[in-house]
């Protein structure tokens, strides 16, 4: 292109969206999915639903921003003390601080602040996912025809996902700008919305080898369900925590590798049991599953002096384990060494 | 920044758990956020989990407060979600009228809560399906007929078999319920969608004649068409010895479904939850 021709264009872009307001706010959004090249892309298109519905001939977008500019306007008046006092407080001061108070209206109720809701939607759904955020994906499937106020969107959306959500934005890869949120907020056992996601490892699954381990390292089907019935956990009853505990344990563990699940051997009727797989041994150890024994008895390991003997003596060999292995390596490094150095004094 | 930050969210959370009765609209704290993040992540919850979720997150914030009324709770996040144009909107699953909440983006009137989950020609799968079921008199769309427009779906091309599965991940995702082999809405997708469906179908939409928020099943007098939920049936003629049609008082000709008890749901246990609701096709 012709120098001066792209400023040209953003130029006649800026008063374009300057005269035409929140209707083109939208219709910007419709057009742009339209345009995008390849529309069986996995990247999500926002609001790309209503332009392929051809039920009704006339455009119903516009009718969007009126209500949402009702309901806000609605919420706004009823709310206006309430929201105020708590999080737009400090960010109204902030902005008004350095900049004219009616930038700070435009600001909160014009198309910046539906940007910023987009975002927030869209980071919230990245987050469910468990997938990372570039700044690319950002701009192309929210901010658009914005980019000029990419960052202050984005600090804008962070803070709402901060304060509302108790989620962070991080940035994890400064040189391809890369972002991931990260919950703020103490993982507890129940948690369902973590970094790693999925059920959490800790809680269940340690009270579960607990039992296989206080047991004499088996436990049958009938022990672990006393355990979990005192907890609150039943065979067939879905668990809104949980899920299905009956799965979890019999299946979804097994295949993860943290228990083992088996008939117990010459039982007839068929009688199940449980022991620890080789991932609980590698993750986790039995003194720190007595610990939460003990924690869980308001006592110390060493209460149960049978049990802490066994953990003992777990610890010890796995630290000649790891001995060894550093051993074993050192051994390997230098013998690697000894034959490089041989190559090089015996030239072939 | 950062530590602006921080004492921001610090004075947010304040002494929020000593305030207890005294309720001071928009205020976050932990226990409202780890709320918000559970409630998300479920997509839509009945009142008895949404309950024992609130009673969870105070106990997991060791907040010795007692639990505020869940009515009140809820419309305090509400008051912050507000300016994010999300709500947490309650409603009732249209079979036996159980009281379920859902986190809802109010501000898009269209299926984007699903966009980001399902490829294009998924998504037109749904709407496709979502065309029958509106169009259809029992709210129910057959898995025949929606898998026969399987070759109208925008982008890539897919198979029957495919769209079977497809179909069984909506029902999985709580998009949409199935019974013998029929599809309708799960009250997720309605608390969701009622916008977008009141926008995209403003003559094929049914009302409920009570309450007056969209219809997909329900129960319909044969003498003037008016319909009503099979909730808002029961609860409208819950003592009366002989029903009749509030619109043109004819004799109303449908068996009346009996008002959903929470209490009830306790004493018979946990079993209830494994229990399939009976299908009412009552037209």
């Amino acid at each position: 292109m012709p120098r001066g021709h792209k400023s040209k264009l953003r130029a006649r872009e800026k008063r374009r969206q300057a005269r035409e307001g929140p209707e083109h706010l939208v219709a910007a959004q419709a057009a742009d999915p339209e345009e995008e090249k390849n529309p069986s892309s996995p990247s999500p298109h926002f609001e790309d639903a209503p332009q392929s519905s051809p039920a009704t001939g006339t455009p119903r977008n516009p009718q969007v921003p009126e209500r949402v500019c009702s309901t806000s306007t609605t919420a706004a008046a009823a709310s206006n003390t309430a929201v105020n006092e708590g999080a737009n407080d400090q960010e109204e001061k902030k902005r008004n601080g350095s900049k004219a108070g009616n930038t700070t209206e435009e600001w909160d109720k014009g198309p910046i602040h539906k940007k910023v809701t987009i975002l927030v939607y869209y980071l919230l759904h990245k987050y469910q996912m468990k997938e990372p955020i570039t700044k690319t994906d950002m701009l192309r499937n929210v901010i658009q025809s914005y980019k000029n106020h990419f960052h202050e969107i984005l600090r804008k959306a962070s803070e709402h996902l901060e304060l509302v959500f108790g989620l962070d934005l991080k940035e994890v890869d400064p040189n391809r700008n890369t972002y991931v949120l990260v919950n703020k907020l103490q993982p507890s056992w129940d948690a369902s919305v973590n970094d790693t996601g999925g059920v959490p490892k800790t809680g269940l699954l340690m009270i579960v080898l607990g039992v296989i381990f206080t047991k004499g390292n088996r436990a049958t089907e009938e022990e672990v369900w006393q355990v979990l019935n005192m907890i609150g956990l039943h065979d067939g009853v879905k668990n809104i925590f949980c899920g299905d505990p009956k799965k979890l344990i019999t299946k979804d563990w097994v295949n993860e590798k943290y228990l083992e699940y088996r008939q117990v051997p010459n039982s007839d009727p068929p009688r199940y049991e449980f022991l620890w797989g080789p991932r609980a041994y590698a993750e986790t150890s039995k003194m720190k599953v007595l610990e939460l024994v003990a924690k869980i008895h308001s006592t110390i390991p060493s209460a149960f002096p049978y049990w802490y003997e066994e953990a003992l003596k777990d610890e010890e060999e796995r630290a000649k384990a790891r001995v060894l292995a550093k051993a074993g390596a050192a051994a390997a490094a230098s013998a690697r060494a000894r034959d490089m150095a041989s190559s090089f004094s015996c030239p072939k | 920044m950062e530590e602006g930050r921080a004492e921001r969210r610090r004075r947010t959370e304040a002494p929020r758990c000593t305030q207890g009765g005294a309720r001071r609209a928009g205020v976050m704290t932990d226990v409202h956020r780890r709320f918000l993040q559970l409630l998300m992540t479920h997509g839509v919850l009945e009142e008895q989990a949404v309950r024992h979720l609130q009673k969870h997150c105070y106990n997991v914030h060791d907040c010795t407060a007692a639990v505020e009324d869940l009515e009140d709770f809820i419309n305090n996040i509400n008051s912050v979600l507000e300016s994010l144009y999300i709500e947490i909107k309650k409603g009732a699953t249209e079979d036996d009228g159980r009281p379920v909440y859902a986190l809802v983006n109010l501000a898009t009137t269209s299926v984007s809560k699903m966009s980001s989950d399902f490829a294009e020609n998924e998504l037109d799968l749904f709407r496709k399906a979502l065309d029958l079921i509106i169009d259809s008199e029992t709210g129910f769309a057959s898995s025949t007929n929606i898998l026969n427009l399987v070759d109208q779906l925008k982008g890539k091309k897919m198979r029957k078999k495919e769209a079977e599965q497809v179909l069984q991940k909506f029902v999985q995702d709580k998009w949409l319920i199935e019974k013998e082999g029929e599809f309708t809405l799960h009250s997720r997708a309605i608390l969701e969608m009622e916008q977008y469906i009141r926008e995209t179908y403003p003559d094929a939409v049914k009302i409920c004649n009570i309450c007056h928020s969209l219809l997909i099943q329900g129960q319909s007098c044969e003498t003037c068409g008016i319909r009503m939920h099979l909730p808002c049936v029961a609860k409208y003629f819950r003592s009366s010895p002989e029903p009749r049609c509030p619109h043109c008082n004819d004799y109303w000709p449908h068996e009346i479904p009996e008002v959903f008890n929470p209490d009830k749901e306790q004493e018979a246990g946990t079993s209830k939850l494994n229990k399939k609701p009976l299908r009412s096709r009552q037209h």
